[in-house]
């Protein structure tokens, strides 16, 4: 395993040059960090890849890159776009690396215990499925788009500086595609 | 916390996100808690201010003397003249003594061997080899999808600290064994020559079903003092004053001899167009220089699946001031040159490790017999994702696919957006699934997503390039359980060829 993963390019904003690390280190708990985002990293991660271990895996390379390289942090109070932007990336370098395809994998053992609204209605099963399809076939930016907000729980605010996105623009675009979404599921 | 609608929490529910381990977190709060940085560097912010830019103060008063003491065409290979290649061990730092395995060690558990066979010890970081031998069929290698054996090892220190690997690579070896070498960053205590090595499973192998959280025990001595060190540059982004490379001359119409450094021949670059390549690294052997060149990796991330902007079908090539190419290294030498570049990816700065690491070609330039300077060129093709929202579904019949030895016909005409190619025909794929060709001659498209509507594949995927017929190419899909009658399938995010570009980098003893 080649350790050829750092942050990607699309960080330049929350990063400072080496002569501001120090003190902006100082001013971060990175154990509260932590304890505040770890769970949504886990599960956005989990998102992408469908299997607990590879997402643990993930998570666990996400953070020790995040403590590693958190004094090169501007804005401590942008920890959670700038560790969701690492884990985007561990997530890219992890399919680069497999060639494996995002949304293929699902954890066999996941299927069973975790079916899909197992405790709903035949149709409200059914109409879950048909949404789940029609979400396989948005395109990456729009279900990043839905991870971001749904699955990790992220403020749009969050969202914007992640995908380097006017917050204005992603808020429209999010409330058409969950319009378009319900029309075509309800279709 | 957002507050989300019922139509949202069913999309949440899509997900089928599993219940969160409190166990792996803590896990992991624990070893975040083992890497946090010397909290001393955090209790002087002011000192460490100052200290960033004394440092470059420094480093600029001592290249400058350097340039007046022995003049600019010596100074680039004087910076970081601290590294050396180590023959089997690669690129290292060696400003303090090594230390090796005092002696081999091993340990076998349910029939499986670990054996750790070396270790090296230098300033900069700890090199340790294992091999992992007479592993089961069913350990050996995890079935796609199953669960694998991520977690490298990692050492316990005497005084009970722990130091994380920083990265790990390995292969198979002839005898059927698994041999990898891990990486510890940093320097090893210097008051230790004792440490645990800790396996938590075997790393790259099936988790769970096998011998797991192995512990051996090493012991650490001088190296030799005669050990084998060839001087080693890497040239820092900052010191690497781009030395253009002349546009190419036709040496018929203007002869070397009348110009003080050669023109480079004409024939050397032979694509669309010319970009220069960088040089990362030198080592100097008794016979060679090894020069290392890369040139920009590029990546549309919006493509989720090979979204390299540039593909390169073809090996770079090295030539000397005349033109002359230079024969191809031995297998043995081609070894030897991509151990150490892979131990140069770790040693690469971090903006260079991204731009890159995936593009490095190092060749060993014969110090005699040749003319200089040397030319390494890399020939890619450009291409690009004109269209990233636009998909067709085409139709077809599953089941008369996989009973049908040859390809079923469809010739079905693909516009997507301002790009047209064709699918022409759908076969089954020799290892379970479907292969799509299709003809990209019309819009110049070499590779495209294809998606069989609610099926996703659990077997992964693959795709072709054909250098003599690059717009003829297959996408194929692969299923453990493989779906038939009738099928749809998505083609989208068309990748269409652009130019041929030229990487070329120069380079002589003297720059």
């Amino acid at each position: 395993m080649d350790e050829t993963k750092t942050l990607a390019k699309e960080a330049p904003a929350f990063m400072v040059n080496e002569a501001e690390e120090a003190s902006r280190a100082e001013a971060v708990n990175f154990t509260e960090l932590y304890h505040r985002n770890a769970t949504p990293v886990f599960y956005y991660l989990y998102s992408r890849v469908r299997n607990v271990a590879d997402a643990e895996d993930l998570t666990s390379q996400t953070f020790v890159t995040a403590l590693e390289n958190l004094s090169k942090l501007r804005d401590p109070l942008k920890f959670t776009p700038w560790v969701f932007t690492i884990a985007r990336n561990k997530a890219f370098d992890f399919f680069r690396k497999s060639q494996r395809r995002p949304t293929a994998d699902y954890d066999v053992e996941l299927d069973q215990t975790k079916a899909v609204g197992r405790d709903l209605s035949q149709t409200d099963q059914d109409r879950l499925r048909d949404l789940e399809r029609l979400i396989s076939r948005l395109s990456p930016l729009e279900q990043e788009y839905l991870r971001l907000r749904i699955v990790a729980d992220l403020p749009f605010a969050e969202i914007a500086l992640i995908l380097s996105e006017p917050e204005t623009r992603i808020k429209k675009k999010y409330y058409r595609l969950l319009e378009r979404l319900q029309a075509q599921v309800e279709k | 916390m957002n507050d989300l609608n019922p139509f949202e929490k069913d999309i949440k529910q899509t997900y089928r996100l599993p219940d969160a381990n409190p166990a792996f977190f803590n896990r992991l709060e624990a070893k975040l808690q083992a890497h946090q940085p010397n909290p001393e560097v955090k209790a002087k912010p002011a000192f460490h201010f100052a200290r960033g830019w004394a440092y470059a103060m420094v480093t600029l008063l001592i290249i400058g003397v350097m340039v007046l003491a022995i003049g600019p065409s010596k100074v680039l290979a004087q910076i970081q003249a601290v590294f050396g290649f180590v023959p089997d061990v690669g690129l290292v730092d060696t400003s303090s003594p090594f230390r090796q395995l005092a002696e081999p060690v091993s340990d076998t558990r349910d029939g499986i061997t670990l054996a750790i066979q070396s270790a090296f010890l230098s300033a900069d970081q700890t090199i340790i080899t294992y091999a992992m031998s007479d592993l089961p069929a069913e350990i050996k290698r995890a079935k796609f999808g199953d669960p694998e054996c991520f977690a490298p090892a990692y050492l316990i220190l005497p005084d009970g600290s722990r130091v994380e690997a920083s990265g790990s690579s390995g292969g198979l070896a002839p005898d059927g064994s698994f041999v990898n070498v891990i990486r510890f960053s940093g320097p090893f205590p210097a008051n230790f020559n004792q440490a645990t090595l800790v396996f938590p499973c075997l790393e790259g192998t099936a988790r769970d079903k096998g011998p797991e959280d192995w512990q051996i025990a090493l012991t650490f001595k001088p190296a030799p003092e005669d050990i084998v060190v060839y001087p080693a540059t890497l040239i820092p982004p900052q010191a690497r004053i781009d030395i253009p490379v002349p546009a190419p001359v036709d040496p018929t119409a203007q002869p070397k001899a009348e110009t003080e450094t050669p023109a480079m021949p004409a024939m050397i670059v032979d694509g669309d167009r010319q970009e220069e390549m960088v040089v990362l690294s030198v080592v100097e052997k008794p016979d060679s220089y090894w020069v290392t060149w890369a040139y920009p990796f590029k990546i549309d991330y919006d493509i989720q699946i090979n979204g390299q902007l540039y593909v390169s079908p073809f090996n770079p090539v090295l030539y000397d001031a005349n033109g002359a190419e230079l024969p191809e290294p031995n297998h043995e030498t081609q070894l030897e040159l991509w151990k150490y570049e892979e131990g140069l990816r770790n040693h690469l700065p971090d903006q260079d490790r991204l731009k890159y690491a995936m593009t490095m070609s190092t060749f060993a330039v014969p110090k005699s017999g040749i003319v200089f300077p040397v030319y390494a060129r890399q020939n890619v093709y450009e291409r690009s994702f004109p269209e990233k929202e636009a998909y067709t579904d085409i139709e077809f019949d599953g089941t008369k696919v996989q009973t049908s030895d040859k390809p079923v016909e469809i010739n079905q005409e693909i516009q997507l957006g301002s790009v047209k190619f064709k699918l022409n025909a759908i076969e089954k794929n020799p290892y379970g699934g479907y292969s799509f060709l299709f003809d990209g001659t019309e819009g110049k498209v070499v590779q495209c997503l294809v998606d069989l509507v609610g099926h996703p594949t659990d077997m992964g995927g693959g795709s072709s390039f054909n250098l003599d017929d690059p717009f003829h190419f297959y996408q194929a899909e692969m299923y453990r359980q493989i779906p038939t009658d009738r099928l749809t399938v998505r083609v989208s995010h068309p990748a269409v060829l652009g130019d041929l570009i030229s990487f070329i980098g120069s380079w002589s003893p003297e720059k």
